[in-house]
């Protein structure tokens, strides 16, 4: 039958990762001539926040969310949050690790008692930077300073490290930095680009807060309303997207980066001490998730670190 | 029938105080923000979070005593050039529109916070808030509403067939 | 798009057989819902009053509201209008150029129109009438400067245009300054040529002489807004708050205000905080309204069919500018502004950006051209504001008041679209 699935998402049309969910949709529609995907971009339908709420209940048919946004919904996806992945836990790395079988089948199982279906993981957030209004020295200079978050466990994180988080709506952000209402921000590159915020955060403290994956969910209802034929054409579909997007988001963030080589008047790398102090301010964090999730967290864990090449 | 709407309209003005006094919090708490991040260097990680929540909960209770008082911005063109049963047809009309929507969103309402309760859902943030709460201010205050338009339309209804007598409530 | 357009008459419907703006919308979606959508839909109701709601940028709608109903009664509004007369009343027209001046003065703290009309309308309007000005010039200036208060920063329209189309705020505040300062000039021009030919006042009327001295006092008078000026906007650009935490600053300087020129009394607290609470639960509503019916339209797809509609005509960019102008002025006619803004931005935003268009300087004419829609009937909030400020008043006499400043308001559209750099280049 004649199927129509709205999908939403939270990027502007142009951005890379809204040419993606471009991408699925125009490939959903090729595979099969039975269904219609309607994209609404840049929260145009639902709030990215509400996306899973959303989805569940039907007011959106798919969306794809930020992992980071469900976490208080899904408590086992903050091992989508684990704070200053080492340097090989790319994206790449990300997109293995999240369509492990094993993986999946926890995902799935935490999704599904909502009645959501996860189809896959199409996107990244990339590297999520730490953009500062003044230099520091070394990280232990974070102590004190006023940081605009990036959610989950990698707040966590900078209040380990001595900074107090600081909540505000995207909109207030370049304000609050050009004023100093806060010292920093961690966001990922996209939005440190687009938004311009260069002028005002002029110090790129070179290191990866974290890494977070936009899953693709769909409601159950809707799912199994498809018939077979729709169903395999839908998984195709993302099947070829995550092809397609890995393929060409490591150019993408390249260009991204780059841009921010230019754009930032300082970009600070972490020392070898920086790194150690970081890693050890972490284990407590890293130990915190396997301690509150048990048999599935300590699985996921060891799964995280084989793909996130830690030793 | 007079003890019933007397009840809706003591519960809607009940509502609406608190919705006052959770204007007043809403104000305290996020200059309490302003000092604590600028003055004392702290900022809170509940303010922000605890605000959006506060406002959901003042719109929502307030919602059916405003009602009542004829407080909800509306176009008055028909009504200044109608007679009184006009305007009671008129304000029987809006109430039942208000009603259906008051009770439309007690039911969904009352379903995205009991989901959100039974998946134990929490707000993403180090706060980790029970959604539950919350969002249950919605079918709440809407209940509350609908009770309201329900008075009205029901006030209303007494002016059209009633006596002349029947003084108009609605301001 | 069929379904977009009964649902449109739907609204129409309900909005003129005097439902409430609120409910108008949200029956509408709920009835377009029943009608379009399936068995998922009607959730939306809730799911999307709650996303709408619970954000903590629109705390800055109680707050503003309630700031500047606590500001009503400290009666520091009299005492502004008082200090800038002692400047401004020797010229033709003095007084009503005063209530334009006190208008944008209190604009630097107010967020919206209606508290600015509310405020400084309870204290020019029947002051004006008193010393012989037509009741169509009193309200009428009146009513079209309030505008000024959400065109001059803060601005809460302002705040939600950056929030929804995550343009940068302050760049946004700072060029309202633009316009803002355009409007008075503007108006205080006309209001001097006007007043010298006879109209608007009678022949007679006897215009106040200060000295120096009496002057030099104002400054103690209007004290207390520059306090509260500086405590707002000041608090923003330092750094102290963002704009929506200096609303709540602005509530706490006024009752400290209140409290130190002993004007603070539990009963007038209590009436404060009584119509903030009512007059914010009835925005409130509106916008949630106005957040559902977006959503019905967005899942009917209204705003895709219309932008490409517009894109595809082959109009050159001005006329489509033109039409949206149009479009504006007519739906600041029916509905309010903040959900104006809500409502059309995730359609016009992309078209406008296509187009070509900066996004501030955008966002400048647009907040002037809603200056028209808190002055047009059949929804004008400061139109029903001046009007209560003198008893006695047709609604018919404040809009035949405000018609001038309405041929003046356009002017500065179109001054704006013919020096763009006046916006752009202000705020590089
Ligand atoms: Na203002
Ligand atoms: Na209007």
């Amino acid at each position: 039958a004649e199927v129509t699935l709205r999908f939403g998402h939270y990027f502007a049309t142009e951005d890379f990762r809204g040419r993606t969910a471009q991408y699925l949709a125009d490939r959903i529609q090729t595979l099969s001539k039975t269904i219609k995907v309607e994209v609404f971009p840049a929260e145009s339908l639902v709030k990215g926040r509400e996306g899973l709420q959303a989805t569940a209940q039907g007011t959106v048919d798919m969306y794809s969310i930020y992992a980071g946004y469900i976490t208080g919904q899904a408590k086992l996806l903050n091992i989508f949050t684990l704070p200053f992945p080492p340097a090989s836990y790319d994206d790449a790395a990300q997109a293995k690790f999240a369509s492990d079988p094993e993986v999946r089948e926890v995902i799935d199982r935490s999704l599904g008692r909502f009645g959501v279906r996860m189809l896959g993981v199409i996107n990244s957030s990339g590297d999520v930077g730490m953009f500062m209004r003044d230099p520091i020295e070394s990280v232990a200079d974070l102590n004190g300073r006023k940081i605009r978050g990036a959610g989950g466990l990698s707040d966590e994180a900078l209040r380990a490290m001595g900074a107090s988080i600081v909540f505000m709506s995207a909109a207030e952000q370049f304000l609050a930095l050009q004023t100093g209402t806060v010292d920093g921000i961690a966001t990922t590159w996209s939005s440190y680009v687009n938004n311009n915020l260069a002028t005002v955060a002029p110090v790129h403290v070179d290191a990866n807060l974290v890494r977070s994956p936009y899953l693709l969910i769909m409601n159950g209802r809707k799912w199994q309303a498809l018939d077979a034929e729709q169903q395999k054409a839908v998984e195709q579909a993302v099947a070829e997207t995550i092809t397609w997007s890995t393929e060409n988001f490591k150019a993408e963030q390249d260009k991204l980066y780059a841009e921010i080589k230019k754009l930032a008047k300082v970009s600070q790398d972490l020392s070898a001490e920086d790194r150690a102090r970081i890693d050890e301010l972490m284990k407590p964090i890293y130990q915190g998730y396997v301690d509150a999730h048990g048999e599935d967290g300590a699985k996921l864990m060891e799964l995280w670190k084989r793909y996130a090449g830690v030793s | 029938m007079k003890v019933i709407l007397a009840g809706a309209d003591r519960l809607a003005r009940a509502a609406f105080a608190l919705s006052a006094v959770l204007v007043m919090c809403l104000a305290v708490f996020v200059f309490y923000e302003v000092v604590a991040r600028y003055v004392v260097g702290r900022p809170t990680i509940w303010v922000n979070e605890v605000s959006g929540y506060l406002l959901v909960a003042t719109t929502f209770l307030a919602g059916g005593w405003v009602l009542r008082q004829g407080g909800h911005v509306r176009m008055e063109m028909l009504e200044e050039m109608t007679g009184p049963r006009g305007r009671a047809a008129l304000a029987l009309f809006g109430n039942l529109i208000a009603g259906a929507v008051g009770a439309a969103m007690t039911w969904t309402g009352a379903w995205m916070a009991y989901d959100s309760w039974d998946f134990g859902w929490e707000s993403p943030t180090m706060l980790a808030t029970p959604l539950w709460l919350p969002q249950a201010a919605i079918p709440v205050g809407a209940a509350v509403l609908t009770l309201s338009a329900l008075a009205g339309a029901l006030d209303a209804v007494t002016r059209l067939t009633g006596s002349a007598a029947a003084p108009e409530v609605r301001s | 798009m069929t379904g977009g357009v009964v649902a449109l008459i739907l609204l129409l419907g309900f909005v003129f057989f005097a439902v409430p703006i609120g409910f108008a919308l949200s029956g509408a979606t709920l009835a377009g819902l029943l009608a379009f959508g399936d068995a998922g839909a009607l959730t939306a109701l809730s799911n999307i009053s709650w996303g709408a709601t619970s954000e903590f940028v629109l705390t800055a709608v109680p707050l503003f509201i309630l700031m500047s109903e606590i500001i009503s009664f400290t009666g520091i509004g009299r005492d502004l209008f008082l200090a800038i007369e002692r400047w401004l009343g020797r010229l033709p027209g003095g007084l009503a150029m005063t209530g334009v001046v006190a208008c944008a003065a209190f604009g630097a703290v107010a967020g919206t129109g209606v508290g600015v009309a509310a405020v400084i309308g309870g204290v020019a309007i029947p002051e004006m009438v008193r010393r012989g000005y037509t009741r169509e010039m009193s309200t009428g200036t009146v009513a079209a400067s309030s505008a000024l208060g959400m065109i001059i920063p803060p601005s809460l329209p302002l705040i939600l245009y950056g929030v929804v189309t995550e343009t940068p705020i302050a760049d946004l505040f700072l060029a309202g300054l633009v316009p803002g300062a355009l409007i008075i000039a503007a108006f205080c021009l006309y209001i001097m040529v006007a007043v010298s030919l006879g109209h608007g006042i009678e022949p007679d009327a006897p215009r106040p002489r200060f000295t120096w001295a009496e002057r030099l006092a104002s400054i103690r008078l209007a004290g207390p807004t520059v306090v509260l000026i500086v405590a707002v906007i000041g608090s923003i650009y330092v750094g102290i708050a963002t704009p929506t935490e200096a609303a709540a600053v602005g509530v706490i300087g006024a009752l400290l205000l209140a409290a130190v020129s002993g004007k603070l009394s539990w009963p007038a607290f209590r009436t404060a905080l009584v119509n903030a609470t009512r007059t914010s639960c009835m925005v409130m509503f509106v916008l949630i309204g106005a957040m559902l019916f977006g959503y019905l339209l967005g899942l009917l797809r209204v705003p895709q069919g219309l932008s490409d509609w517009v894109l595809h005509m082959g109009l050159s960019r001005w006329a489509v500018f033109a039409l949206l102008m149009a479009a504006y002025f007519v739906l600041g006619m029916f509905l309010e502004v903040t959900s104006i803004i809500l409502i059309t931005m995730p359609i016009v935003y992309p078209t406008i950006i296509k187009l070509g268009f900066d996004p501030v300087w955008f966002a400048m004419v647009l907040i002037v051209n809603m200056s028209f829609a808190v002055i047009t009937p059949p929804v004008g909030l400061c139109l029903y504001v001046a009007k209560s400020c003198l008893p006695g008043t047709s609604i018919s006499q404040v809009v035949r008041g405000t018609l001038p400043f309405m041929g003046l308001l356009a002017a500065v559209i179109v001054v704006l679209c013919l020096f763009p750099e006046l916006v752009t280049g202000f705020i590089r």
